[in-house]
């Protein structure tokens, strides 16, 4: 025989005494170990998805706007050993032609066979013929479209010169492929969730035949997007490879630039598609020859001498002109009838933002005439402005602003047709571009004074080699990598879970404390007799220990088991009920080994805890106590055994009931009972708690009425004295009982009924009961006050301050709106009814594509989107919760972001930024908060060129409808993306009655754009749904808790009962009849559980009074009542159960001991 | 047992009393002086709140005296720490209770067994044997591996008998060894303890109200209020 075989011969046979420990342990175990696998497949099904959206991709490269040659990709596959594919990836919208259905925010690629290959499952076509479109599983689904259907897409047309540039055509801003046919629609993995942006709502894909997309736009042979498969053999560095294969090969089209040899001059020029050069173009360009000259030729309004004017016209600048001066060609020179020493005004348009057009007027003298057969008469010098060059008629041009046709005469006409665009003036090159240059560039051409095939070889192979790749905004990305870090730092579902379990974790603890508790207490002798035997009581409660490490182990096994199918059950509730918590993923049972482990684990150190807990209590008892069966529970007026002991020495009270035996302790708590003169002459005992309870009422009691005359409606605030009148109800509680439990109490004889007799029962066990009462109290105003976290968004909805800035619409475009929608005209061009816009204004935010970082998205949002946007048109909108140190909010805090730069000496690669309080939290750090962003950090972005800069958070407004996004100001968003062009998200202020009016009005004028509208109320109330989700969830779980811990008042009876046999045997045999016997007991246990329940809820409808005052309050009574009723209810059953368990058979045989 | 056999327990006025913060002092026992010579049996009787219980608890080491001296073969256990006052009732002193207080888990071997589980953790191969001879002495040896709850009251009190034995110790305690049994069944518990006694010369301590029990033993001691009132009535 050895300690071990008898700790296993005691754990097999108390095995049934075990039983409700081991369930208890398995039910936390069950919690925590669903609570991981949860977390395991949210994380699964994320990684399933980002497998999906990217296929075998690794890298990506994707140059939006700036297209480069579809055949690169072809010529870098072999240099990479890897499959490349080139695609043209272009935002659009899809309808069907009856009208009846359409999609906005669809992605529209065109696509070869390449790109199938790098799809996971290849799909059941080779390529997609002409006129074919193929439509992934959503889009399929929002068009309600099958096989053979007909769809006709409007697509964003890339313009190689911005949109938002002077001169920029407005009539090709989009391409239509109409009459398609579906030939198939494509499974997530057959690339129909293919996006390089991580989120777990897959997006509208339409893919049709890339020549066909190409033909479209008229950019044949062109892609901005080229993707790169997972090579064979692993590369320690396969975005380097990729981007040094990508210098190797790319050429001057790739960097949108041209060299050409000009027809009947000795000179080479580059120019590009794009108009301007790009600054880092052109700067390779005149490093690439000493003798290189610049030229920048502009559009120019009129060209005025006195009352003689000629319209329209290109203008030059060039070195070699004198400063002020302004050379006209023969032909203006004859028709302004103008001289040498004349003075000339010249008017041309600027764009500032929101491509509002300013006329400007610069005036010069003439400082000679140009003959037309002059060398510098030369039609090449005006760029291929995208609207005009291959016009037929000066009245067909599309220059992107309004033209007075009427001022073009016919003489007009005729140098078109003759000279085209041969510039009509020429001004220094200082001053061109001191008045004509713009964030776009500040030349148009640089000629080289040289000629022949092997001057222009030579020249693009110096220019190249002056060039990054990066420069012309081609830049690989790991986007592999990138998806890998979104799902591994996404939002932890097992840690949300865990918490969420917390309630159900805790009523687990109690039970494994409350009946591991009992089972020592039922075998108090048997450790008494080892302690008097001599066995050391170190190794006693090593003993007891390890059996408690069994009844761990194997609940812990049980609840592993439980824990997947807890896991389920979660999952299921997430894909139905609880849907809006994860956007409406679909998400899938994912279980690793390391969860189950861990949860095993953390389950069993939980338990094992509560058990040392619990056996703490033995290392204070002595084997004469434990032998004479003595309980812990620490008598009301003594502090220490002995003191209970010298009570009954001195008090006169008679011999204990028969059965008891002597014992110091039971004798201490009869002379609680029934001794008249216990307690005299000493302070009460409850006196300390009645007193604070007292105390804390009358401070609560006057808060409320305090908050109530106020009309202080912070949720805070009643939270705050809720739980102070959940606080003072339990000091309250504990006084009532300890008082009851006061012999000076008991000793009135008169006021001695059977109700009051159970009252006093119930205060015998006061520990008991109070952990009893102080469960159910703080269970049920948890579960009933978080209510009070449920926002609403539609309360103050209309307010400035609000989540919503007080705007009614909130709308984002596929395809950008590059004209200023509070202007009338502009209106007038999109055809918007003006009465119907009557009080109508917007907001414009320029949009930056990146990865939503809000509540809505799983994924840890890698480069948020960046919204860029004149900081004072939000002027009072929304509500600042933090500007950082250093800066001076003043009266409108969003001025922060034009005075960040100065005040805060930030360097040119910084970039304020203000964001929501939420998406600092917790969206960036995929919810943990030691990764949360404050104000003062930073985030790294890179720019349109491939430069990298950072984003510093200067502000932070509470959660609004922008969340989701990260806030610039417009003057940095266009220097870092200049090719963005346009407004694509859209604030709207109007008058609410006519809102649905308004609504449909942006809808139908704005269509082309593809517009998704939203009521800012409704947009905030998506977002908020996800929290209002988790509270939900927390109370469903956390009522689940309630209800396992209603079981604990039901062992708590069942024990007190057993341990008071002999009492109610003592009843019995006075002549009471059974059944008034279990009314006494049930009366002892109801006043317990009402009265924790009620101190609960009563506490909680202070909390949650604001909100339930609330007119759009949208308390879940329900459910709460549900709640409550059911543990009301099962808390009941337990105790009848329990009572009549403990009453069955002849109550006098407890007259016999236990 | 002669005058110089020697002297297995000896106390020396012995006080107990029990504090309190809020009362005087309670007195227990007062002035308890007690030798007790190898082989010698001795019976200690008196009403309920006599001091009896508390007496045997100190001289068991269970409890500490508030005055006085207690040596136990010459050792003074009054100033011994727990873990070693725990390694004297092992070895030394042997326990039999009201109730038996077996193990109701353990078979009747492994509940006499359980004292020697103290050393090592592991019942030595000798205690085996000698739990088994013993356990034939006192005429179960046919009941080795009977679970508790298959003896009888007067079996469980005789396996209690042979666990205080199991170790050989200097000194056996008894409280009430016959209070909860039948008449017949107590008279063969007194026996047999009066046996063991004669034939073993083992000390033996009998705190009990039977005047039966106590009429075997060779010394009776009365205690009144916390105090021997006089010798071998």
């Amino acid at each position: 025989m050895t300690t071990l075989s008898l700790v296993l011969k005691s754990f097999r046979f108390y095995a049934r005494s075990h039983a409700g420990t081991m369930l208890g342990v398995a039910v936390g175990a069950m919690v925590l170990v669903g609570a991981l696998l949860v977390g395991d497949s949210v994380r699964g099904s994320l990684r399933g998805m980002a497998e999906a959206r990217l296929g075998r991709v690794e890298l990506a490269l994707h140059s939006n706007d700036r297209l480069f040659r579809a055949k690169l990709a072809d010529e870098l596959r072999p240099e990479l050993g890897t499959d490349t594919a080139a695609l043209l990836q272009l935002p659009g919208l899809a309808r069907r032609p009856s009208g009846k259905s359409r999609a906005n925010n669809v992605i529209i690629m065109g696509v070869d066979r390449a790109f199938w290959e790098l799809a996971l499952e290849a799909p059941a076509f080779d390529e997609i013929p002409d006129d074919s479109v193929v439509l992934n599983e959503r889009l399929a689904l929002q068009l309600n479209v099958t096989k053979g259907s007909i769809v006709n897409l409007r697509v964003h047309n890339p313009s190689q010169l911005s949109r938002d540039a002077p001169m920029a055509p407005v009539e090709d801003a989009t391409a239509t492929l109409a009459q398609l046919e579906v030939i198939a629609i494509v499974t997530d993995a057959q690339f129909g969730r293919f996006s390089l942006r991580a989120s777990q709502v897959p997006p509208y894909n339409a893919f049709v035949p890339l020549g066909q997309l190409q033909e479209a736009i008229e950019k044949p042979g062109m892609a901005n997007l080229m993707l790169v498969g997972q090579a064979t053999k692993p590369s320690a560095d396969p975005l380097g490879q990729a981007q040094a294969a990508l210098g190797k090969h790319w050429q001057l089209a790739d960097a949108q630039a041209q060299l050409q040899q000009l027809p009947g001059d000795n000179s080479i020029e580059l120019r590009s598609p794009r108009v301007f050069l790009d600054p880092p173009l052109a700067k390779a360009a005149l490093a690439a020859d000493p003798d290189a000259t610049e030229v920048l030729t502009y559009f120019v309004n009129k060209i005025r001498l006195g009352e003689k004017s000629t319209p329209y016209s290109m203008a030059t600048a060039l070195a070699g002109f004198e400063p002020g001066t302004v050379w006209l060609n023969q032909w203006t020179a004859d028709d302004l009838q103008a001289t040498v020493g004349d003075k000339v005004e010249l008017s041309y348009y600027t764009v500032g933002t929101m491509r509002q057009l300013e006329e400007r007027t610069g005036a010069f003298t003439v400082g000679g005439v140009i003959a037309m057969d002059d060398p510098r008469s030369d039609v090449t010098l005006m760029p291929d402005f995208p609207g005009m060059t291959d016009s037929e008629n000066c009245a067909d041009w599309d220059t992107g602003f309004p033209m007075d046709l009427d001022a073009i005469r016919d003489k007009d006409e005729d140098y078109w047709d003759e000279y085209k665009g041969t510039p009509k003036a020429y001004i220094s090159l200082a001053t061109g571009k001191e008045i004509w240059s713009n964030r776009f560039g500040e030349l148009t051409a640089v000629r080289y004074p040289q000629n022949g095939e092997a001057a222009l070889e030579q020249l693009g192979r110096v220019l190249l080699g002056n060039l990054n790749p990066e420069d012309a905004g081609l830049a690989f990305q790991s986007v592999r990598a990138q998806a890998s870090s979104s799902v591994d730092n996404a939002i932890n579902f097992g840690q949300l879970f865990m918490s969420f379990s917390f309630f159900l974790i805790a009523a687990a603890v109690m039970l494994i404390s409350l009946l591991f508790q009992f089972t020592l207490e039922k075998r108090t002798r048997e450790t008494g007799t080892l302690l008097a035997l001599g066995i050391p009581a170190g190794r006693v409660r090593r003993m007891l220990l390890l059996e408690g490490g069994l009844i761990a182990l194997v609940g812990c096994l049980v609840g592993a088991v439980g824990g997947s199918l807890f896991a389920k059950a979660m999952l299921h509730a997430l894909s139905t009920n609880w849907a809006e918590a994860v956007a409406s993923a679909t998400l899938t049972y994912h279980g690793t080994t390391a969860s189950w482990a861990t949860g095993a684990l953390a389950g069993f150190c939980v338990a094992l805890g509560t058990i040392v807990w619990a056996l703490r209590r033995l290392k204070r008892q002595t084997a004469r106590e434990l032998l004479a069966g003595e309980s812990q529970e620490i008598p009301v007026h003594g502090k220490s055994i002995t003191k209970s002991f010298c009570k009954t020495a001195l008090s006169p009270c008679p011999s204990p009931p028969p059965g008891e035996r002597e014992s110091e302790k039971d004798v201490g708590v009869h002379a609680n009972s029934y001794s008249p003169t216990g307690g005299v002459g000493g302070r009460r005992p409850d006196e300390g708690e009645a007193t604070a309870g007292i105390i804390l009422s009358c401070i609560t009691l006057g808060l409320v009425i305090w908050l109530l005359v106020k009309g202080e409606q912070s949720p805070g605030m009643f939270f705050a004295t809720g739980a102070m009148l959940l606080l003072s109800g339990l000091a309250l509680a504990s006084a009532r009982l300890k008082r009851l439990a006061n012999a000076s109490a008991l000793g009135q004889a008169d006021g001695l009924t059977l109700r009051s007799l159970g009252r006093r029962n119930a205060a015998r066990r006061r520990r008991r009961s109070m952990a009893t009462v102080g469960m159910l109290a703080c269970g049920s105003f948890m579960i009933a006050s978080i209510g009070v976290f449920q926002k609403d968004a539609h309360v103050d909805a209309a307010k400035a301050a609000s989540g919503t800035g007080g705007f009614e619409l909130m709308g984002e475009a596929g395809i950008a709106v590059v004209h200023d929608l509070n202007n009338a005209t502009h209106r007038e061009t999109y055809g918007l009814d003006e009465e119907l816009m009557e009080g109508v204004s917007f907001v414009p935010f320029r949009l930056r594509d990146g990865d939503t970082a809000n509540c809505l998205n799983l994924n840890l949002a890698q480069e948020p989107r960046l919204l860029g946007v004149r900081p004072e048109m939000l002027t009072d909108k929304f509500t600042f919760t933090g500007t950082l140190d250093g800066l001076e909010a003043g009266d409108d805090p969003w001025l922060i972001l034009n005075r960040a730069r100065e005040a805060l000496n930030l360097p040119d690669n910084v970039v304020p930024v203000i964001a929501d309080q939420s998406v600092m939290m917790w969206a960036l750090s995929g919810g943990d908060p030691m990764k949360s962003k404050k104000l003062g950090d930073t985030l790294d972005y890179t720019d349109e060129h491939g430069n990298a800069f950072k984003v510093k958070f200067v502000g932070q407004i509470a959660d609004s409808i922008l969340q989701g996004n990260l806030i610039i100001p417009e003057s940095d968003f266009i220097k870092r993306f200049p090719g963005e062009s346009g407004y694509r998200v859209f604030l709207v202020d109007a008058p609410t009655a006519g809102i649905t009016k308004t609504r449909e009005e942006l809808g139908s004028a704005l269509e082309d754009h593809g517009f998704e509208w939203i009521k800012a109320p409704e947009r905030l109330g998506q977002l908020n749904a996800v929290q209002n989700t988790y509270l939900k969830t927390f109370q469903l779980l956390g009522g689940l808790g309630l209800l396992l811990g209603s079981l604990g008042l039901g062992i708590v009876v069942l024990r007190n009962v057993q341990e008071r046999k002999s009492e109610l045997a003592l009843l019995r045999a006075v002549g009471f009849e059974k059944s008034a016997i279990k009314r006494f007991v049930l009366s002892e246990y109801f006043g317990l559980l009402v009265g924790g329940l009620l101190i609960g809820t009563v506490a909680a409808a202070l909390a949650v009074l604001p909100t339930m005052l609330s007119p759009t309050a949208d308390v879940p009574y329900a459910l709460l009542g549900a709640t409550l009723g059911g543990v009301l209810l099962l808390a009941g059953v337990w105790t009848w159960i329990a009572t009549n368990l403990s009453l069955r058979g002849n109550l006098l045989d407890g007259f016999r001991g236990d | 047992m002669a005058a110089d056999d020697p002297v297995v327990l000896s106390l020396e006025d012995v006080h107990k009393q029990y504090e309190s913060t809020d009362r005087e002092p309670v007195p227990v026992l007062r002035g308890i002086s007690l030798t007790v010579r190898r082989g010698e049996s001795v019976a200690v009787i008196g009403p309920s709140g006599s001091g009896k219980s508390t007496l045997l608890n100190i001289l068991g080491s269970l409890d500490s005296p508030t005055r006085g001296s207690i040596r136990l073969d010459g050792q003074e256990l009054a100033d011994l720490p727990e873990q070693e006052l725990a390694s004297v009732r092992n070895k030394k002193i042997g326990f039999i209770f009201q109730s038996h207080h077996l193990l109701p888990q353990c078979s009747v071997l492994e509940n006499v067994l359980v004292p020697t589980l103290a050393e090592n953790g592991k019942a030595p191969a000798e205690a085996v044997e000698r739990a088994k001879q013993l356990l034939e002495r006192v005429g179960l040896g046919h009941r080795l591996t009977h679970r508790p709850a298959q003896l009888s009251g007067g079996e469980c009190q005789r396996v209690a008998v042979v666990r205080a034995l199991i170790n050989q110790p200097s000194l056996i305690l008894a409280d009430e060894p016959t209070g909860a049994l039948d008449h017949s069944t107590a008279g063969a518990l007194a026996d047999l303890l009066v046996e063991l006694n004669r034939d073993d010369q083992v000390t033996l301590i009998v705190v009990t109200h039977s005047a039966e029990l106590a009429a075997k033993m060779g010394v009776i001691r009365q205690l009144i209020d916390g105090q021997f009132v006089a010798d071998n009535i």
